[in-house]
C-alpha cells in the first residue's frame, strides 16, 4: 500500500511548480486553464489496478480479521473451550500458511514483478493480530492470574522473531505499540520497578527510553545496511512519541524545578546531539523539525514561567504569541533552506 | 506521451520537467525551466498549524486581559470588536505587500484570524442568548466564506473550508433538513472534484476546499454508524422484515446520499475506460458496474462504506495522496465503529463482514488471474 501511494506524487509537485512559475511571472496568466488541463495528467492503467488491488486486498482482510472478532464476541459464552481454541489456531494456521505460500510465490516470480509480496505481508499481519488473540484466550480461559501488562509484553515477545525475519515496517509498529502499552500498564499496576515505588515522572522517563532506543535501533540498522530494520513509519513516529514526552519532563522541570535539573540536562544534551547527527550526518529533515518545535515549546513555557511567576502582565499573553510566531517562522524558513540543501545534496548522490 | 511503466513513477522534479518541455513546445513559455523551491512537508504544515493555535490562543487571553483593564466587564459587543478587529488586522497582514517577511506575516496572520473566528464565533453565541441558530450559523458562513475567497494561505483555507462545511450543515439542521448533509456534501464534493481543472487561478482554492469536503463527507457518516440515525420511524418502533430489514432501515435521504456516491463511483469509472478508449459494454466495463452494484449492496448494512469508497476512488483519479490515505483511515474506523451499531447483531454483522471479505479478495484475485492471462509474466500485485 505504501509503494502504490508513493506513486501518487507527480500530480501535486507538478501543481506546486506551476504555481511558483505564475508568481515568477514566467508562466502567462491567461493560460492558466489550459496549463492545468495539461498538467492535470489522467491516473494509468497501471496505477489504476495497483489501487484497486491494494484496496481490495487490505479492505478485504480487514474485514475477514474483524469478522473473527465479532464472531468471538457474539459467541463467546456460547463456545466451548476446545472451539474457542480450534478456531483462532486454525485462523493463524491459514494465515501462517498464506504467507509462506505467497512468500515462496513472490520469491519465484519474475525479477521485477510483485506477485504475492502484498498478499504475503496481509497475511502475516493478520497472524500477528491472532496471536494476540490466543494469548488473550489462553489467559481468560486457564485465569492464569497474570496481569493484564504481561499479555501485551509477551505479544510484543512472540512477534519479534517475525518482524525481524520479514522486516515489515507495519509489524514493527504493532510491536512498538504493545511495547509502549505494556509499559503503561505495568505501571498502572504496580507504579514500581525492582521494589521501588515510582511516580508517574518515572513512566514518562521509561516511555522516553523506550521509544528513543527503537528509535535508534531502525536509525542505525538501516544504515548499516540490515534491510529488516527498514521502518520509516516506526522510526518516525517512535521518535515523535520520545520527544513528546522528552519535551514534557523539560516542561514539567520549568514549573517544578526541585530536584529535576536532569530532565532540563537531558533535554539540552538529546536536542544538541540530535541537532548536530541529524544536521549533519544524517540530513533528515523530519527529526529537526520535531526538535525545533519542541525547542520553541519549551522557550515559550520557560517564558510563561517567568512572566507569570509573580504576577500577571497584561502584555503576557502578546508577548507568548510573537515568540511561538517568529520562533515558528524562523524555523520553517531554515527548514526550507534545509530542505533545498538536502534535495542538492541527494540527486548529486545519484548522478554519482 | 508514453506513460510511465508499471512499477516506475516519475518524481515531481521529472514531472514538472516533462511539464514545461510541452509548454516550450506550444510556445506558452520562453527559456529553460526556473528554479522552484520545493513544497513543504506535510508534518512541517501541520506543526505551523499547530503552532498558529497556540499563538492564537495567548492572543485571546491578551486582548481579554487588555480590555478587562479598560472595562470592568467584558461584554458581548466587546467579544465582538475584538473578534472583528483581529479578522480585519488578519486580512490586512496576509494582504500586505510585505515579502521580506511573508513567512512572519503569515503565520501571525493565521494566529490572529484564528482569535478573531473564535471570538466572533462566542461574541454571536452570547448576542444569540447562547443558542445555535440560523443568524450564528449564517454569520459565521459569511466570514468564513469571505476568509476564504480572500485568504491564500493553505492551513487558513483548510480550515475556513471545514468551517463552512460544519455551519451548512448546522443550517440544515436548523431548517429540518439534516438528513440531506449526507448526500449535499457528496454532491458538492464531486462538484468540486470533477469541475477543478477549470477553476484557473483559483485552483488551489479549490483543492483545499475539495479536502474539506472529503473530511466532512466522511466524518458526517459517523452518527449513522453509531446511533443509526437515518433509521426510518417504523423500523425503530419495532417492525422488521427480516429479508428485506436492512434495506428498509434507511430514510430517503440516506438513500440519496448512497446513489450519489454510487454515481459518482460510476461516472469516474466509465472516465478512466473512456480514457482507455473502453466502454460500459467491454469486460471492464461490466467490472465496473458490478463493483458499483456491490459497493452499494455493502453500504446500506455498513453505513459509510460508500462515502469511503467514493473518496478513495476520487483520490485515485486525481492522484491525490491525502484523500486516498483519508479513505483508509475512514475504512479503518467505520470497520471499527461497526460494532457499536446497535441495528445488527454480532452475529449477522460478522457473516456480513466475513462474505464482504471473501468477495473483494475473491475479485481481487479474478483481476489478477485476468490479467495474468491478457499479460502473461505482467506486474500484478
Amino acid at each position: 500500500m505504501g509503494r502504490f501511494i508513493s506513486h501518487l506524487s507527480p500530480l501535486i509537485c507538478a501543481s506546486v511548480h506551476l504555481w511558483q512559475w505564475l508568481e515568477q511571472g514566467k508562466l502567462p496568466v491567461e493560460h492558466i486553464d489550459r496549463v492545468l488541463a495539461l498538467s492535470i495528467r489522467p491516473q494509468t492503467s497501471a496505477g489504476w489496478r495497483r489501487g484497486i488491488s491494494a484496496l481490495l486486498l487490505w479492505l478485504g482482510m480487514l474485514s475477514i480479521c474483524s469478522a473473527l472478532v465479532f464472531f468471538f464476541a457474539y459467541n463467546w459464552h456460547a463456545m466451548g473451550r476446545f472451539a474457542k481454541f480450534a478456531l483462532v489456531e486454525a485462523a493463524l494456521l491459514v494465515c501462517v500458511a498464506l504467507f509462506v505460500w505467497l512468500s515462496q510465490a513472490a520469491r519465484s516470480a519474475p525479477a521485477g514483478s510483485s506477485i504475492g509480496t502484498q498478499g504475503a505481508k496481509v497475511a502475516l499481519l493478520g497472524a500477528a493480530i491472532l496471536v494476540g488473540a490466543l494469548l488473550a484466550l489462553v489467559g481468560q480461559t486457564y485465569q492464569t492470574g497474570a496481569d493484564p501488562w504481561q499479555l501485551f509484553a509477551l505479544w510484543a515477545l512472540c512477534l519479534l522473531p517475525w518482524a525481524w525475519l520479514v522486516g515489515l515496517d507495519l509489524l514493527w509498529l504493532l510491536i512498538a505499540a504493545l511495547s509502549n502499552l505494556a509499559l503503561l500498564l505495568y505501571y498502572h499496576t504496580f507504579g514500581g520497578l525492582f521494589g521501588l515505588v515510582l511516580n508517574e515522572e518515572q513512566l514518562l522517563w521509561a516511555l522516553t527510553l523506550v521509544n528513543g532506543a527503537m528509535h535508534l535501533l531502525f536509525l542505525i540498522g538501516a544504515r548499516l545496511g540490515q534491510a529488516r530494520c527498514r521502518a520509516p513509519l516506526t522510526e518516525r513516529l517512535t521518535l515523535c512519541a520520545a520527544l513528546v514526552m522528552l519535551s514534557w519532563l523539560c516542561i514539567h522541570a520549568l514549573f517544578e524545578p526541585q530536584g529535576r535539573e536532569l530532565n532540563i540536562l537531558v533535554y539540552a544534551l538529546v536536542i544538541g546531539l540530535g541537532f548536530g547527527w541529524y544536521r549533519f550526518k544524517i540530513k533528515h529533515l523530519y527529526p529537526l523539525a520535531l526538535g525545533g518545535f519542541s525547542l520553541i515549546t519549551v522557550i515559550t513555557a520557560l517564558l510563561m514561567r517567568l512572566l507569570f511567576e509573580d504576577s500577571e502582565p497584561v502584555g503576557g499573553g502578546l508577548v507568548l504569541a510573537m515568540v511561538m510566531i517568529g520562533g515558528s517562522t524562523l524555523l520553517t524558513q531554515w527548514l526550507r533552506r534545509l530542505q533545498l540543501e538536502f534535495s542538492v545534496t541527494l540527486r548529486e548522490t545519484d548522478h554519482d | 506521451m508514453t506513460e510511465p511503466q508499471a512499477g516506475a513513477g516519475y518524481s515531481g522534479r521529472e514531472s514538472a520537467a516533462r511539464l514545461w518541455q510541452e509548454l516550450l513546445q506550444l510556445g506558452w513559455v520562453k527559456g529553460d525551466e526556473p528554479e522552484v523551491a520545493p513544497a513543504s512537508p506535510w508534518y512541517l504544515v501541520l506543526l505551523q498549524l499547530i503552532a498558529a493555535w497556540m499563538a492564537a490562543s495567548f492572543l485571546l487571553g491578551f486582548m481579554t486581559s487588555l480590555l478587562l483593564l479598560v472595562l470592568d466587564e467584558i461584554d458581548t459587543g466587546a467579544i465582538i470588536g475584538i473578534g472583528g478587529f483581529y479578522s480585519l488586522l488578519g486580512l490586512w497582514l496576509y494582504r500586505s505587500p510585505v515579502s521580506a517577511a511573508r513567512e512572519f506575516a503569515s503565520q501571525l496572520a493565521l494566529a490572529i484570524n484564528l482569535s478573531g473566528l473564535i471570538a466572533l464565533g462566542w461574541g454571536l453565541f452570547e448576542l444569540l442568548d447562547m443558542h445555535l441558530s440560523v443568524p450564528w450559523y449564517g454569520g459565521m458562513a459569511l466570514v468564513l466564506a469571505l476568509h476564504l475567497m480572500l485568504i491564500s494561505h493553505t492551513p487558513h483555507q483548510f480550515i475556513t473550508a471545514l468551517g463552512l462545511c460544519a455551519c451548512g450543515t448546522g443550517l440544515l439542521q436548523e431548517y429540518g433538513a439534516l438528513a440531506l448533509a449526507p448526500a449535499l456534501t457528496v454532491l458538492l464534493l464531486a462538484l468540486v472534484w470533477l469541475t477543478l481543472s477549470h477553476w484557473g487561478l483559483q485552483y488551489r482554492r479549490g483543492r483545499v476546499l475539495g479536502y474539506g469536503l472529503a473530511l466532512w463527507v466522511l466524518f458526517i457518516q459517523l452518527p449513522y454508524l453509531f446511533n443509526g440515525q437515518g433509521v426510518s420511524e417504523q423500523h425503530a418502533q419495532g417492525m422488521d422484515w427480516s429479508l428485506l430489514a436492512p434495506l428498509l432501515h434507511h430514510d430517503w435521504q440516506w438513500y440519496l446520499s448512497l446513489l450519489l456516491s454510487l454515481g459518482v463511483i460510476l461516472l469516474l469509472g466509465l472516465k478512466a475506460l473512456a480514457q482507455q478508449g473502453l466502454g460500459l459494454g467491454s469486460r471492464q466495463g461490466a467490472l465496473v458496474l458490478m463493483a458499483v452494484a456491490g459497493v452499494g449492496l455493502l453500504s446500506v448494512p455498513m453505513a459509510g462504506l460508500a462515502a469511503a469508497v467514493c473518496v478513495f476512488i476520487l483520490g485515485l483519479y486525481f492522484k491525490e495522496r491525502g484523500l486516498i490515505c483519508l479513505a483508509v483511515l475512514s475504512c479503518l474506523l467505520f470497520i471499527g465503529g461497526y460494532y457499536y451499531s446497535l441495528r445488527v447483531d454480532l452475529m449477522e454483522k460478522s457473516l456480513y463482514l466475513a462474505g464482504f471479505g471473501a468477495a473483494l479478495l475473491g475479485a481481487r484475485g479474478l483481476m489478477q488471474w485476468s490479467l495474468a492471462h491478457k499479460t502473461p509474466g505482467g506486474n500484478h500485485d
